[in-house]
This record gives C-alpha cells, sequence and structure tokens, in this order.
C-alpha cells in the first residue's frame, strides 16, 4: 500500500445507505453491463466501481454504461460526495478511497503493483462498515481478495461473479477460495439480492442505527410517557429510560401483549391500567431505617449542628424543618420522626419540629398518612422501638400519635410544584437513582432552593450530589450527606433544556454572590480597596480568576489560543513560574507565601507576588496580590555604578573585566537556568495538562460508574419491588396451601369417618385412595388395592361391565352418575347390592379423577324384597279375579285363592299342572303354545280361554294376561298374571254381532223380494212397452243402491263396534280386478275401464273385502268423472307388496281436502248436491285396507282427474 | 217330482217370487217356510236341488243343511245357501253346502247356481233313475 494513502486518517461515515463497491478487470465491463441493468432506479443504495483501466487510455466508460441504465453514471472527480441511487466510475490512472461518505482520487504510483481494487475495498470497509458491499466481478489476478477480507471483518458483505458467467474467473475465483465471499452469484441476480441485503440492513439497524421497528417502538414509549403526563400529570421523560422501559415492558408482559403499540392502545383506554402503570413506574421500595448507620450519623453529626442553630423555646419562629421529599409510603418520615424524637429525648416537645413528607403518587400518601403498617413492613424497626412507638391494632401497627404528628403528608411533585422553604435538611433518598441527571441537577436545585444556609441534604446511597457539585458540598460522603453551598439558591423550574446549558456556567453563581449593600462604610472600603490597594486577583483551587482587582494589565495579559482565566496562563512572562510555585506551595501548606523581587520586562519591573488563601471559603480560594518594587531604579543605577568603574577604575579594569566576564557568564548561566527552568515549567505544564485531560477521562469514567452504580440500585430497588411482591405472592400461596391442606384434613376426615365405602380413581380407574370401610366391606389390604385397576382388583374379581359400562360414560361425558344399583357376586364379600354413586373431579389438563362411593345396600334390599314380595301376595289375593305367578322358565309357583275356589283345584295340584284340569280341552293346546311363546319371547301373554267353574261345571270365558318381572340386569325373575271372568262381556258381544247381523238379514230380505219381482216384470215384458221398460230398470238401480247403503252402513256399524269380520285366504288379485271391472262395466258402458298390470304372487286377504274396495274406487271414479269416458286401473308389484291404481279424468279433489276424503261422513265439498252418496265408501276403504296394513291415498290434479292407490302387503 | 226344485224361506214373499222366477223358466218348484219336517218334505218332494235360508223359524238354516247332508237318503242332494247374510260364503264352507246365493240376487245369478248344479237331461235322467228305479 503506498505509504501517502496508509497515513490518511479514515473517519467513519454516518452515511446510513449500503455503498456498493464493485471491482472489475478483465471481461468485468460485460458482467457490470448486466449488473447495472439490474439496478432498479430508486434502490437507495451507491455503486462505485472500480475497474482496472489502462493508465494512457482516456476512458469513456461512464458514456458506455450511462446507455445501460437510467441511474445517474458519473465518473468520480475529487471529493465527490456519495450519494445513494448513483453508479460512480474510477477515472483512469487514479487511485479511488472513500473517506467519509467522500470519494478521494489520488495518483496512481507507476512502480506498484497496480491494486486499486483492494485499496478501494479496505478504505470503503473502513468508512462505511456495515453499510459497505463488496463484489468482484470477472477478472485475473487476485486484487480484491484482500479488500474482500477487510469488507468482511468490518461487518459487510461481500459478493463474487460465479464462474458460469464470468468471462474470466480468476479474481472471483480467487476470492471465493479465500473463503471471503457471502454470495456467489451472476451479475444480473446481485441486485436483487442486495436489496434484500438492504431490507434487512435497515430492519436489524445495527450500530445504533434505528431500525424502523425501534423507531416505532420508541414513539410508542414515548406516546406512553406523554400519555402518562397527560393523565397523571407526571413526566416521566427524563427519567431512566432503562428503568421506565423495563416497567412498561414488564405491564406489556403481565398483560399478554405482543407489542408495545398493542399496549399504547390498551392503556389509552383504560384509566386503570394508567394508575397501575403510574404506581409501577413510581417503584415504591421503601422501608423503616433503611441504611441504619446514615440515621446514626444523623443523630451524632447532623442533628447536633441543626439544633444547635434553633433556640429552643417554646413558640419560636424557626421551628426545625425537614423535608422528605419522595417519602413513599411514609417510613422514610417516621424513621426521621422517631430519630429525630430519640435523639431529643425529652427535649422533643420544646422544639418545633415540622416534617414534610411529600410523594407524587397520592396512593402512598394516603398509606402513609394513616400510618398502619404490617409485621412485614416493620422489619428494621427494633423491639423497643416498636414498643415505644407504635400501637398494634387487629395485627396492624398504628404509629404513635406523637410521631404522626410531627410529620405532614403532602402529594407534592417536586420536580413541578414549588418547593419548601427554609427547611434545614432534605432527604431524598432513592430518587435520583431513576432520574437522567439533567432531571437530578433540576431536583437538586430545587432543594438547593428550598434549603436553609446551613441546610443539609442526604441522598441515597448510590446517588451523589455530583451533577451539582456547586451547590452542594460533601459533608460525609459515605452517608451521602451534603451540605449547601453559600450560593443564592435559585429555584430552577427547568421545563428544557436550554436552562441546563445556563447552568453549566459555573461561574455563574459566583458572581451573583456579590452583593451591593448601602453602607457609607462599605462603600469608602470599597474606594480604598480599589484605589490602594496592591492589584490582585482571586483564583480558585483551579487557578482559575474569579475576581480581578484594580489594574491586573502590567502582571497578566490574555494567552493566545483557547480563552482562559487560568492565572498561570494569563501571568505575563517571569511571573508564571513564580505564581505556579506560590499558588501550590500556599495551596498545600494553606499559608500565605510572598516572593519579592521577581524580575519583569527583562528585569525593567521587579514585582512582589502575595498568595494568601481566602479562609472561611467553602470552596479553596486564593487572592493573588502583585507589587511593583523599585527595581527600574537601582537596576539604573547598578549599570551607572558598572560604568562608571568601567571609564573611573582602569585598575580595577582588568578585575572588573574578570568581573564582569564573571558577571556576564553568571548572567549567561541564569538566563540559561532561567530558560531551563521555563522550558521545564512549560513541560511540566504540558505534563500536567495531560493529567487534566486523564483527569477529565477518569471522572467521565467515574461519571459512567457513578450512572452504572445508580442503575444498579434501580434494580435493585426494582428486584426489591418484585421481591416484595413475591413474598406476598407467596404468603398468598402459603395461605392458600394452609387452607388445602385444612380442606384436605376436613375432606380426609369425612372420608374416614362415613360408612359409605369410597373410592378415588385416576383417569385410567386405578384406585387412587380407598377408606377403611372399602377394605372392611371388601376384605381388601391397601396393598393390594392402591395403583390397582379396579376392574382388576381380587383377581378379576371385580370386572363389572355394567360398572365398566357406566365408568366409560361418565369418563367421556363428564357426567356424574348417581344411586346406580347392581347385585353382584363380590369374590370376598359375596353377592351384595351396591349403589354407587360416582363423580368426576376435575383435575389440571382437562383429566379427571373419579370419586366412587358404594353404598352396600344388601340388608335394606333383601328387607325389601322380602316386604315387596308380602305386599305382592297381598295384591293378588286381595284382587276379585284369578292371579298367579309362574317362574321365569313357566312353571307356575303360585295361585290365589280366588282360583282355587273357582276351580276347586287344590293348590298343589294346580302348581304342578297349572291349567289342564280346568281349560276347555279345545283351548288348551292353543293356550299352551302362547304360553310358551311369551315365556320364549317375553312378550305379554294375552290370551282369551274357557275355564270351567267348579260351582256349575260351566265353563266361562276368561281374559289372561301375564307380564314378566324383569329386574335391573334385564332378565325375568318371575312372570305375575290374572284370569279375568269376561263371559258376560262375550255373550253380550256375541248377541249384538248376532243383531246386526239380523237387522242385515232383515233389511235385504224385503229389498230381495222387491228386486227379484221388479227383474220378472222386466223380463215378463220382452221388449214390449219401452217406457214402462225404463221405469222398472230405474226402480230396479234404485234397490241396487238401497242394497248397496244397507250394506254401508252395516259395515260401518262393525268397524264402530270393531266387529268387521275379515276372511283371510290367498287370493289371485288379478282375477279380483277383472271381475270387479267386469261388473261394473255391465252397467256402466259410458266409461271404458282398461285394467294393465299383473303380478304373479297371489295376495293374502279378504277377497270380497278387496273386491268392495275395488268396486267403492271404481264407482266413485265412475261417479266423479261424467264427462270422461275412460277409467284406468293398474297393478304393480313392488318391494313386499301389491300397488293398485285406479285413475279416473273427473272433476279431481282440491288438495287441502285430499286428506279429509278418507273421514267418515266426508265429502268432497261443493258436490253435495251434485254427486249422491252418505260418505262413507271411502272410510269403510281405508278401514279395510288398514286392516290388512296395507296403505291408502289419493293424488289430484283439481279439474284433471285423481288417481287413488292402495297396497296390500304380498 | 222330477226336476223339482225346494226352496226354503221363512220369507213368503221370497218364496213367492222365487217360485215365479223358476216356473218361468220352466222348473217345478216346492217351497217351504219351515224346517220343522225337511227330511219328510225332501223324501215327499224329492228335489233336484234344495235353495236354503240362513234363518228360518224353528230351525236355523245351517242346522237344516248339516241335518240333510249327515242323511245318507238325503246327501246327494245339492243345497244351496240363499241369504242376506254377509258371511255367506264362509257359511256355506262350513256346512257341506254345495254353493250360495247371496240375496238380494238377480235372475241371472239364480238360472247360473241352478244350472250348475242341476245340468240339464243327465240330472233329469238320475232323478228319472232314482225315481223310477222299475223302468
Amino acid at each position: 500500500m503506498p505509504k501517502a494513502l496508509k497515513h490518511t486518517k479514515t473517519t467513519v461515515s454516518k452515511n446510513l445507505f449500503p455503498v456498493i463497491g464493485i471491482g472489475a478487470s478483465a471481461g468485468g465491463l460485460e458482467a457490470f453491463k448486466k449488473f447495472i441493468r439490474a439496478i432498479p432506479q430508486n434502490s437507495g443504495m451507491a455503486y462505485i466501481l472500480v475497474q482496472h483501466l489502462h493508465p494512457e487510455h482516456n476512458s469513456s466508460l461512464p458514456e458506455i454504461l450511462q446507455r445501460e441504465t437510467k441511474v445517474k453514471v458519473e465518473e468520480v472527480s475529487d471529493n465527490v460526495i456519495v450519494k445513494p441511487n448513483r453508479v460512480y466510475i474510477i477515472p483512469a490512472n487514479k487511485l479511488l478511497i472513500a473517506n467519509d461518505g467522500v470519494l478521494r482520487l489520488s495518483p496512481r504510483p507507476k512502480d506498484k503493483k497496480n491494486m486499486p481494487v483492494d485499496i478501494f475495498f479496505s478504505s470503503l470497509a473502513e468508512v462505511h462498515q456495515n453499510h459497505a458491499i463488496g463484489i468482484i466481478l470477472s477478472g485475473t489476478g487476485e486484487d480484491g481478495t484482500a479488500g474482500l477480507k477487510k469488507i468482511k471483518d468490518h461487518g459487510g458483505i461481500t459478493m463474487a461473479q460465479d464462474s458460469i458467467s464470468a468471462a474470466f474467473d480468476d479474481m472471483p475465483q480467487n476470492a471465493i477460495r479465500s473463503e471471503v465471499v457471502d454470495f456467489i452469484l451472476s451479475p444480473e441476480e446481485m441486485p436483487r439480492q442486495l436489496l434484500d441485503l438492504e431490507k434487512t440492513l435497515k430492519r436489524i439497524g445495527e450500530d445504533g442505527t434505528a431500525a424502523l421497528g425501534q423507531v416505532l417502538e420508541e414513539e410508542s414509549f414515548r406516546n406512553i410517557i406523554a400519555l402518562l403526563r397527560v393523565r397523571n400529570g407526571a413526566d416521566f421523560t427524563y427519567y431512566k429510560q432503562t428503568t421506565v422501559r423495563r416497567r412498561i415492558l414488564r405491564r406489556v408482559a403481565i398483560l399478554k401483549l405482543e407489542k408495545i403499540d398493542d399496549y399504547l392502545k390498551y392503556l389509552k383506554n383504560n384509566k386503570a391500567e394508567q394508575d397501575i402503570l403510574f404506581q409501577d413506574l413510581l417503584i415504591p421500595v421503601t422501608g423503616f431505617f433503611r441504611d441504619p448507620k446514615t440515621f446514626e450519623y444523623l443523630s451524632g453529626k447532623v442533628f447536633p449542628e441543626l439544633i444547635k442553630n434553633i433556640p429552643i423555646a417554646l413558640g419560636t419562629p424557626n421551628p426545625l424543618r425537614i423535608w422528605i421529599a419522595g417519602c413513599s409510603t411514609g417510613e422514610e418520615a417516621y424513621s426521621m420522626g422517631i430519630c429525630l424524637y430519640e435523639y431529643l429525648g425529652n427535649k422533643t416537645s420544646a422544639t418545633r419540629i415540622q416534617i414534610f413528607a411529600t410523594d407524587i403518587s397520592e396512593q402512598s400518601i394516603a398509606k402513609a398518612r394513616s400510618g398502619i403498617y404490617g409485621k412485614r413492613q416493620l422489619e428494621g424497626v427494633s423491639e423497643s422501638r416498636l414498643q415505644q412507638f407504635f400501637t398494634k391494632t387487629d395485627g396492624h401497627y398504628q404509629i404513635k400519635k406523637n410521631i404522626r404528628d410531627l410529620c405532614v403528608f403532602a402529594s407534592h411533585n417536586f420536580l413541578k410544584d414549588p418547593p419548601f422553604a427554609k427547611i434545614d435538611l432534605v432527604t431524598c433518598r432513592n430518587v435520583l437513582i431513576y432520574m437522567e441527571p439533567f432531571l437530578q441537577k433540576k431536583a437538586l436545585t430545587t432543594f438547593h432552593y428550598a434549603l436553609n444556609e446551613k441546610g443539609y441534604l442526604l441522598l441515597g446511597k448510590s446517588e451523589t450530589a455530583a451533577v451539582a457539585s456547586d451547590f452542594f458540598l460533601t459533608a460525609d460522603s459515605r452517608e451521602k450527606i451534603y451540605t449547601r453551598k453559600s450560593l443564592t439558591g435559585r429555584f430552577m423550574n427547568v421545563t428544557s433544556m436550554r436552562k441546563e446549558e445556563a447552568l453549566k456556567d459555573k461561574d455563574y453563581g459566583v458572581r451573583s454572590n456579590e452583593r451591593k449593600k448601602d453602607d457609607f462604610q462599605k462603600n469608602a472600603e470599597d474606594i480604598l480597596l480599589s484605589k490602594y490597594t496592591p492589584a490582585g486577583v482571586i483564583v480558585n483551587e483551579q487557578f482559575d480568576i474569579v475576581q480581578f482587582r484594580g489594574s491586573t494589565g502590567p502582571y497578566l495579559e490574555p494567552s493566545p489560543g483557547k480563552a482562559s482565566l487560568n492565572v498561570l496562563k494569563m501571568a505575563r512572562e517571569g511571573l508564571s513560574f513564580e505564581l505556579r510555585n506560590g499558588l501550590h506551595k500556599s495551596k498545600s501548606s494553606g499559608k500565605p507565601f510572598s516572593k519579592g523581587n521577581i524580575p519583569l520586562y527583562d528585569g525593567k519591573k521587579l514585582v512582589t507576588i502575595d498568595v494568601i488563601p481566602l479562609p472561611e471559603t467553602i470552596d479553596p480560594h486564593f487572592l493573588i496580590l502583585f507589587k511593583d518594587t523599585q527595581a527600574s531604579q537601582s537596576q539604573e543605577q547598578y549599570e551607572a555604578a558598572v560604568s562608571q568603574n568601567e571609564t573611573g577604575n582602569k585598575n580595577k579594569r582588568t578585575t572588573d573585566r574578570v568581573k564582569d566576564a564573571r558577571i556576564t557568564q553568571l548572567e549567561k548561566d541564569l538566563a540559561q537556568a532561567r530558560e531551563d527552568m521555563r522550558s521545564i515549567a512549560e513541560d511540566q505544564e504540558a505534563a500536567n495538562e495531560e493529567l487534566q485531560s486523564a483527569n477529565e477521562e477518569l471522572l467521565s469514567g467515574s461519571e459512567e460508574l457513578q450512572t452504572l452504580n445508580e442503575e444498579l440500585e434501580t434494580s435493585k430497588e426494582e428486584l426489591q419491588s418484585t421481591n416484595e411482591e413475591l413474598i406476598t405472592v407467596n404468603q398468598e400461596l402459603y395461605d392458600r396451601n394452609e387452607q388445602l391442606n385444612q380442606a384436605r384434613m376436613y375432606a380426609e376426615g369425612i372420608v374416614t369417618t362415613i360408612h359409605e365405602s369410597m373410592l378415588v380413581l385416576t383417569a385410567d380407574f386405578s384406585v387412587k385412595n380407598a377408606n377403611n370401610t372399602f377394605y372392611e366391606t371388601f376384605s381388601l389390604t391397601e396393598k393390594d388395592t392402591l395403583g390397582k385397576n379396579i376392574f382388576e382388583l381380587q383377581n378379576n374379581g371385580w370386572n363389572i361391565p355394567d360398572l365398566r359400562k357406566n365408568l366409560l360414560k361418565l369418563q367421556e361425558k363428564k357426567e356424574k352418575f348417581l344411586e346406580w344399583e347392581i347385585t353382584y357376586k363380590f369374590p370376598a364379600a359375596g353377592e351384595r347390592t351396591i349403589c354407587f354413586n360416582a363423580q368426576p373431579i376435575p383435575e389440571e389438563n382437562d383429566r379427571h379423577l373419579i370419586l366412587l362411593a358404594l353404598d352396600d345396600i344388601t340388608p335394606r334390599r333383601e328387607a325389601e324384597k322380602i316386604h315387596t314380595l308380602q305386599n305382592l301376595k297381598q295384591i293378588l289375593e286381595s284382587i276379585p279375579q284369578i292371579t298367579f305367578s309362574a317362574s321365569s322358565n313357566g312353571g307356575f309357583t303360585y295361585f290365589n285363592n280366588f282360583f282355587l275356589d273357582y276351580s276347586g283345584v287344590p293348590l298343589k295340584k294346580a302348581l304342578g299342572s297349572g291349567w289342564l284340569s280346568v281349560i276347555n280341552a279345545d283351548q288348551y293346546d292353543k293356550a299352551l303354545k302362547a304360553w310358551n311363546h311369551s315365556i320364549r319371547t317375553l312378550e305379554n301373554f294375552y290370551f282369551e280361554f274357557q275355564l270351567r267353574r267348579k260351582s256349575d261345571g260351566m265353563y266361562r270365558w276368561h281374559l289372561c294376561r301375564a307380564n314378566a318381572i324383569i329386574n335391573d340386569e334385564g332378565t325375568v325373575t318371575s312372570w305375575v298374571g290374572t284370569a279375568t271372568d269376561i263371559d258376560e262381556q262375550k255373550s253380550k258381544e256375541k248377541a249384538k254381532d248376532e243383531f246386526i247381523s239380523m237387522a242385515s238379514h232383515e233389511l235385504k230380505t224385503p229389498i230381495t223380494t222387491a228386486k227379484a219381482f221388479l227383474q220378472l216384470v222386466e223380463h215378463g215384458m220382452d221388449g214390449k212397452n219401452k217406457g214402462d221398460a225404463i221405469y222398472v230398470k230405474k226402480a230396479s238401480g234404485a234397490i241396487d243402491k238401497l242394497n248397496n247403503l244397507v250394506s254401508e252402513l252395516l259395515d260401518v256399524t262393525k268397524i264402530q263396534h270393531g266387529i268387521l269380520g275379515f276372511n283371510i285366504l290367498l287370493f289371485n288379485i288379478n282375477k279380483t280386478l277383472r271381475d270387479v271391472i267386469e261388473s261394473i262395466q255391465v252397467t256402466d258402458k259410458k266409461h271404458k275401464i282398461i285394467l294393465s298390470g299383473e303380478i304373479k304372487k297371489k295376495v293374502k286377504g279378504d277377497e270380497e273385502r278387496i273386491k268392495q274396495v275395488v268396486i267403492n274406487l271404481l264407482t266413485n271414479a265412475v261417479k266423479y268423472s261424467p264427462g270422461a269416458d275412460k277409467i284406468l286401473v293398474d297393478i304393480l308389484q313392488e318391494d313386499g307388496s301389491v300397488k293398485v291404481s285406479v285413475k279416473d279424468f273427473g272433476v279431481g279433489i282440491s288438495k287441502k281436502n285430499l286428506n279429509k276424503i278418507f273421514d267418515r261422513y266426508y265429502r268432497e265439498e261443493g258436490q253435495a248436491g251434485y254427486f249422491q252418496g252418505l260418505g262413507i265408501g271411502l272410510s269403510i276403504t281405508k278401514e279395510i285396507i288398514s286392516r290388512h296394513n296395507g296403505k291408502i291415498w289419493a293424488e289430484s290434479d283439481p279439474g284433471k282427474g285423481s288417481t287413488f292407490y292402495f297396497t296390500l302387503p304380498i | 217330482m222330477e226336476n223339482c226344485i225346494l226352496i226354503y224361506d221363512d220369507d213368503r214373499e221370497i218364496l213367492a217370487v222365487s217360485k215365479l222366477i223358476l216356473e218361468h223358466h220352466n222348473y217345478q218348484v216346492e217351497t217351504r217356510a219351515s224346517c220343522k219336517q225337511i227330511i219328510e218334505d225332501i223324501k215327499l218332494v224329492k228335489p233336484a236341488i234344495i235353495f236354503m235360508d240362513l234363518s228360518i223359524s224353528q230351525m236355523e238354516g245351517e242346522d237344516a243343511i248339516k241335518l240333510i247332508k249327515n242323511n245318507e237318503s238325503t246327501r246327494e242332494i245339492p243345497v244351496i245357501l240363499f241369504s242376506a247374510f254377509d258371511n255367506i260364503k264362509e257359511i256355506s264352507i262350513r256346512s257341506n253346502a254345495n254353493g250360495y246365493l247371496r240375496k238380494p240376487f238377480t235372475i241371472a245369478e239364480f238360472i247360473d247356481i241352478l244350472k250348475q248344479n242341476i245340468p240339464g237331461g243327465v240330472c233329469f235322467l238320475i232323478f228319472f233313475l232314482n225315481n223310477f228305479p222299475g223302468i
């Protein structure tokens, strides 16, 4: 690397956009063209091409490249500032380096190997750090590799052209082999990758550059603080941001929110959260007698001083005033009160003490005012103090009135509200640590203002008043006690940073110390001072002049360079050394120092300086007085004497000459020595300066440490506050645990005491717990039971299927089951009836335990059973009917006395043979068959038979019913039955049947006669007398109708009485239909009735009745389609049934009436007058079909016709 | 009496009209309103076919049929049940009747059933041979 470049100091650029350096050689132009073609116009990046160019050739690269892209291409001129969205090209025969966002050109050295890429990349790396991106395109040689490495080392990103696209891959490959390349791409692909990288860079925002997200977050934090300022009136802007953010983030975490932004939204609408955050930010960590040594120091050193200044007399106008700033919940204030009380002892009542305790938090103040503390909060209070200063009230301690009365609590923001005045002691412990130095300063100024002349300031352990060292002087650095410096207190109501600047001017305060007093004596003194006292200056410890007195011009002059008031710098030549000497001596000894005859202006003037340390100043100050001695005169005399000697005394000349020589020599020596001394002094000065700067560094280091210390203290307090919270939570947990324990003991007590067996099962039904009753009842031990699956207890003796079923159901639905009884033969306990109650007990993870209570109700059930049986027998006995019971296999076990009396059969015989000897022999087989059927199928037994009555030997009809008694397990335990005498009913029924038949017969007989005669008449006419023939025919028709009506009426009567008889046989329905159609066709010539379809199977039913149905449907079809000429009848076999349809093309039936037409006495509305009939035909039809287990329905299209369907099962 | 038809019915009108119809068709008809002496009647009339109403005084038609069918000498004579009862078919089967005629009837039905049971000359001949064994 050329030497000239090596020493160029590079400055890190503040540019925040990526700067891409591209190194290229042979074949690089083509690659670079491809590259820039792919660059978007607003990529936000700058591209700098370093191309190996021929030194003599005048390059026209920029023009060539500009044709390829819209991005501006320019040749680098010296000191050009790098801007984004530009392409920069190296000019020929130049070296390019980047510096502080500027490109510099230098001539290319002729002798050295040309490595412009390396050189440029190195500078790029240093200047743009991680925003530097290096790309090596096609080329020969190894230029660029070292440069890429540099870029990589500084956190930048590197790329190289892949060997496929590169015309000469020597340069990129070299870099790749050296493992300094992050991406190997073709030139076209590079821009896309660069854009991605740029986005990432923006996002990461390393090196303190604010990434977008961070900016937003920052904004959110600021907004939160602003919100608090508006809502709570407290400005946290200058609080330690780390702390504030930690507290905010803590709330965010507690609320399970993801982003600060979310929290801000939440906070905006939630007043409660604002208060919580506010309280949280205040970190109310405090305690009684925090740092006890501090209090000891107060008692030992501070209070005596303070009390000394107060005349102790009742009603003095000056009470002892103490301000506790940031008192939190009052502990500090009370501690102070106690401490003072103890110090003063019996003098307390005679001293007026006012302790002002203030805090920003209303809540804390309210707590403080109450003066009530829990035991835990009083840890710092010794037992004796507790006795003396607190009264115990229901578990809490309240501060006694005498201490309480000393304290005045107020909500007060000392950063904002006007401060208290004339305070003797301000304590503000661990408040400043939360604040930025600026706020600290403000606070300290406030305290300074508040304090009396000799007031004290007490700060927290890790706080200092260093930021306002002008105002406070350290009284005890260990206990952080400061005294007020005597400056005119200026309450600094700072609201902006500008005033802070003003405060930095340290001399300000001193000057303002000058006070004019209207006093002639003083005036006189002033005149004397100005006229007759020697000129002088007052300097401070740093030897900076703080005051000029009189005319100091002859002694002092402004030194060239930076303006300085340092007396040593201002001293005229020759004076500086002595001044330094004197000042140092005086400073170290504390005594005045005087030195006379100091030559000034080459000895023309002799000056005496006096350095007097000023007494009784807080900071050491020195008065320097300059006095002229009559040096010039003596010098002249001396010189005159010398010349006289020269002329007058030749004798002495030699001697004089020797002397002169000697003197000259001495003078020279002296001058030399002086010169040496001066240079030594200068060196020392320089060394001093260095020391000074070192000191400053140390100071700033110390400040940093201080900040760190404060930070640590803050963290400590936060931790303490968290710890307190944790302790509270822990206490709560402990209490809960205690409660839990009690609850458990309680539950256990219940479980062990109760008579019922109890089990707790886990989700997989293994026994988790069981009580003693359980072990006793089922002869089990803990060892065989616990942890075992309940169903596997006692060698699977507990595998009760229904129990398993119930438990699984419970498991599934999480529902308890109650009062479930089962009788089961348990392995050890034998057959027991157990009543189970189970209840799921929810556990975590959606798992459940099952509480299973087993109530052994065997004895109760047995007693009940006996009781029930007796009851049942009594009932069966008392019924005036035949009753009986039978076992599950059908064998008779009991007949009541009623039966025995009725039949005259003795019980024993009855139980053996059953009904055999009593039942009508014809019916016995059938009855037995039915009985066995019921026993087998558990269907209820229902049978009618005749039983012989012993008294008259008559067989009387009985209806016998028997039902199976089924227990919980679904098995039949017995049958219970009755037989009721229905003989009377039977005979009445029979009489009725007969009557109906008779009525039918009687009604039809005259019809028969009439019809027969009419037919005779008809036959007798033989076509003669046509008019009469028509009459006869009409009469005959009327007779037929009458006959039908009679039949229908009878049928209806029978249906009503449920005695419509059926004669069920297999018949050929095809034939039936044909017959019916034929017979209808005889009387109705108008319609052609067409039959379609045929079925193979025979139909089971009453053929006559089915005929009746078809006739009815067909006559209806005829009747209701007077205008039509055909009727379609269809028969169709369907799945398990035969479907017959009758379709007419008549008037049809409206939809709403379609369902009503099968009702009895219903007639189609509006047609009653037109069509005749009783309206019972279809209802009979329906009855017949339904009695055949078939269906009948109709479909209709009003005005177009209807179709009636019926089905019969086959 | 050859080719004679014997009709039992307690309704005299029915008997009269039946007699008229059948005589109109050249049948000889004897009618009785009571079944009191049925076997005697049959022996006297020697009918080719008997029409029996189901409910006639003194004796149930059904019982009367049984009586006929249980008697050796009358067993072969066809008996047609002749009634307005609905269950006439059932009864005819139960009582071993040779057929039934539902009241009210048409003349056609009446003649049909007659023809089915005494088909013309053969019947006549049988009657003839039976009644005149001497020929």
